[in-house]
């Protein structure tokens, strides 16, 4: 079987597949996987390219379209792929157990089945501790790929029972190929959309560009120039907020574009180097917050959208949360307020 | 695709997949089945991913093909139809009509290329049993298997065969039932089966399958997957990957005190305990005693229930509870007029028998009561 074309879907990630189609070839793929990356960066197009490497039969060669299997892979029909994603804002017991009933059948046309769970970190207790008895006394012919873009909130117990797999952002020029490739976007929009993506495929694909970048132009804006007080408008906080609207799932979203952005002034303080930025197309904004800030106030900041974060997930006055949340980033941090006092 | 079908037919046939086809699916083509013509019959396919029926029925086809339609639906409409046929056939771009007298329905479909590959299984090996036996003993046995999911081993119903019997056993781990067949009509070297789990929602197709009671049935089992055919219709059921625990284990070696009651006595008996059941609270305690079975059932939320049936018994006097819900069901699931029970009074199980026969056990363990 030539293991390589259902991967060829997959653009970057080569480390990756690479190990992926090794463990086809020696026969030894694990029970099951932890894709561990950012959102949309394309850990479930890897995952469906593995569940139809594992399950292809190989005509294509012949052919010159998909096989039997990988079309029902594609159109979502197979009856061996299940995708497991939060029903609400968790995962829950059902649903694992569920999956648990189905994995004592062997597959019913595919060599493995795959499990596919998506946003695996919204698994709540209950429904971890299911999936634990899973992984620690899997079924022959099951391979679980757990997809997730925050494992430190995924137990450890689970994530120890996977193999691990991280997927860092793609190159710019990756996004590129993809945008130019598939979408049939021209030149000079590709190279724009895969500067604001931040390395994810998943973020530039079906949405508004223009308008997630007017908001990052926005809040940065206002946090950029934080901690000179004096010449803009005290308010400023206030209005900003209100661009991250109300839906919780896109506050949180916003929060982790915040948080990267904090990431990138802390790597371009610290190191130096243009090339490690993940969001390109806020370079400006990024260069001058560096020059400006120190180490441990920018680590300070993260915590502190990280704390937002969590508690806007746990239903708190997002208004409110996000209000004392940028306070709290335009701060002046204490080790320059003591300077000032020195100073004076 | 064009035939015409008998309305009835089509209709019974449809319904038939209804147990099957998943309701709730993030597979969009498992709710749909699978219809193909070809010949003079039309072949309808429905699968759950972990069974599969195909089916037969005799259509009058002028164009063959196939197409996969939502089963639920396609039912709704043939119900509302009148007329004695039902006329099928398909357009280019994956619709569905079906027609009879003055009525046009279109449902679309999905291509028959994306149904999951349910086979006939042709090539399986198989004995015969007749449909009657085989409904007898699907009913000693069903009511006992566990619908506890966390457990997938006693979901199933175990299943072997060996030269000319088989044997039949469910669980839930609190109560078992046994069954030992002799099947008349196989030989010693028939084909065996070695022990199985078959799904109990599987099973609960196969007792559908034999319900009239008419005809024999085909078994056979291999690479995990049993097969069960009837008439033009075949069942292929995915098997539990599972180990049945040991049962032979459960069955007492030693005879305890035995007492021997008319079962509908007994059952009715054991309904007017039942009446002090409640979600917490099913026990029921029966003390044998010279010439006498007592039966109480106290329940502080309902009150008391007793009850003094004469029985030819002469040994000690002995004692024991037991979840009443379990002894209905394992009488009721006795075929005779004589029920011979034996208890012990050391947390020994509670054994049920048909008089003088012994190829139908149910063992129900004891409870603490006080």
């Amino acid at each position: 079987m030539n293991s390589a074309m259902p991967f060829s879907g997959v653009y970057g990630h080569e480390r990756q597949i690479n190990f992926l189609k090794n463990a086809l070839l020696r026969d030894r793929v694990a029970q099951a996987y932890l894709f561990d990356g950012m959102a949309g960066v394309g850990k479930k197009t890897t995952a469906l390219a593995f569940a139809r490497a594992l399950n292809c039969l190989g005509t294509e060669e012949e052919t010159g379209e998909f096989c039997a299997s990988c079309r029902k892979i594609e159109t979502g029909n197979h009856p061996d792929i299940l995708f497991v994603a939060p029903d609400g804002k968790f995962i829950k017991i059902g649903q694992i157990r569920e999956l648990a009933r189905q994995m004592c059948f062997r597959p019913l046309e595919g060599r493995r089945r795959v499990v596919i769970i998506e946003e695996a970190h919204a698994m709540n207790d209950e429904a971890a501790n299911a999936l634990l008895k899973t992984l620690e006394e899997p079924a022959p012919g099951n391979v679980l790929i757990l997809l997730t873009s925050r494992s430190e909130a995924l137990p450890r117990t689970i994530a120890s029972r996977c193999q691990r797999l991280r997927f860092a952002p793609l190159p710019a020029s990756a996004v590129e190929a993809f945008l130019k490739e598939r979408r049939g976007i021209g030149e000079e929009e590709s190279s724009m959309l895969a500067a604001a993506s931040a390395g994810c495929i998943g973020r530039v694909i079906d949405r508004d560009p223009e308008a997630s970048r007017r908001f990052e132009e926005d809040i940065l804006g206002v946090l950029e120039i934080s901690g000179d007080a004096g010449d803009e408008n005290p308010l400023a906080p206030f209005l900003v907020v209100a661009r991250f609207g109300d839906d919780r799932a896109a506050i949180v979203e916003k929060l982790e574009l915040v948080k990267e952005w904090y990431r990138d002034v802390l790597v371009l303080h610290e190191t130096g180097r243009e090339e490690l930025i993940i969001h390109r197309d806020l370079l400006n904004f990024t260069r001058r917050a560096a020059d400006r800030s120190t180490a441990g106030r920018l680590t300070r900041n993260i915590e502190c959208i990280e704390a937002a974060r969590r508690a806007v997930d746990r239903n708190a006055n997002s208004r409110l949360v996000l209000e004392s949340m940028m306070f709290k980033l335009r701060q002046p941090s204490t080790d320059r307020r003591q300077q000032a006092a020195r100073g004076s | 695709m064009d035939f015409s079908v008998d309305r009835d037919v089509f209709q019974e046939a449809v319904q038939r997949t209804l147990g099957i086809v998943e309701r709730k699916t993030t597979i969009p083509i498992l709710s749909n089945i699978l219809i193909r013509a070809d010949g003079s019959s039309i072949r309808i396919v429905a699968t759950d991913r972990e069974m599969g029926l195909v089916a037969d029925y005799d259509a009058l086809v002028s164009e063959k093909g196939d197409i996969t339609v939502n089963a639920r639906k396609l039912y709704e409409m043939i119900r509302e139809m009148e007329g004695e046929k039902i006329h099928f056939k398909t357009s280019g771009n994956n619709q569905a009509f079906l027609a009879a007298e003055k009525v046009e329905y279109r449902i679309p479909g999905i291509p028959a290329d994306d149904f999951p590959d349910v086979r006939r299984e042709d090539n399986v090996q198989c004995f015969t049993i007749p449909a009657r036996l085989l409904k007898g003993i699907i009913r000693k046995v069903f009511y006992a298997a566990s619908t506890d999911e966390t457990r997938p081993s006693l979901n199933g119903i175990f299943f072997k065969k060996d030269g000319t019997t088989c044997e039949m056993v469910a669980t839930d781990g609190h109560r078992l039932s046994l069954v030992v067949q002799a099947l008349p009509e196989e030989k010693e070297d028939g084909v065996p089966v070695e022990g199985v789990i078959i799904p109990r929602k599987g099973l609960g197709e196969v007792r559908k399958m034999v319900d009239d009671g008419d005809g024999v049935v085909e078994m056979g089992v291999a690479d995990h997957v049993m097969v069960v055919k009837k008439a033009t219709s075949m069942l292929r059921l995915g098997l539990i990957d599972a180990v049945y625990p040991d049962y032979r284990r459960v069955v007492p070696k030693d005879r305890g005190a035995s007492v021997l009651i008319e079962k509908h006595r007994f059952l009715q008996s054991l309904r007017r305990m039942g009446v002090m059941s409640t979600e917490l609270f099913s026990g029921v305690i029966i003390s044998l005693d010279s010439g006498i079975m007592k039966l109480n059932s106290t329940n502080p939320d309902v009150g008391e229930a007793n009850e003094e049936v004469p029985v030819d018994y002469h040994d000690g006097s002995i004692s024991a509870g037991f979840n009443v819900r379990y002894l209905i069901e394992a009488v009721d699931s006795m075929e005779g007029e004589t029920i011979s029970f034996e208890m012990r009074s050391d947390g020994g199980p509670g054994v049920m028998r048909v008089q003088g026969t012994d190829d139908h056990l149910c063992i129900i363990m004891p409870i603490k009561i006080e």
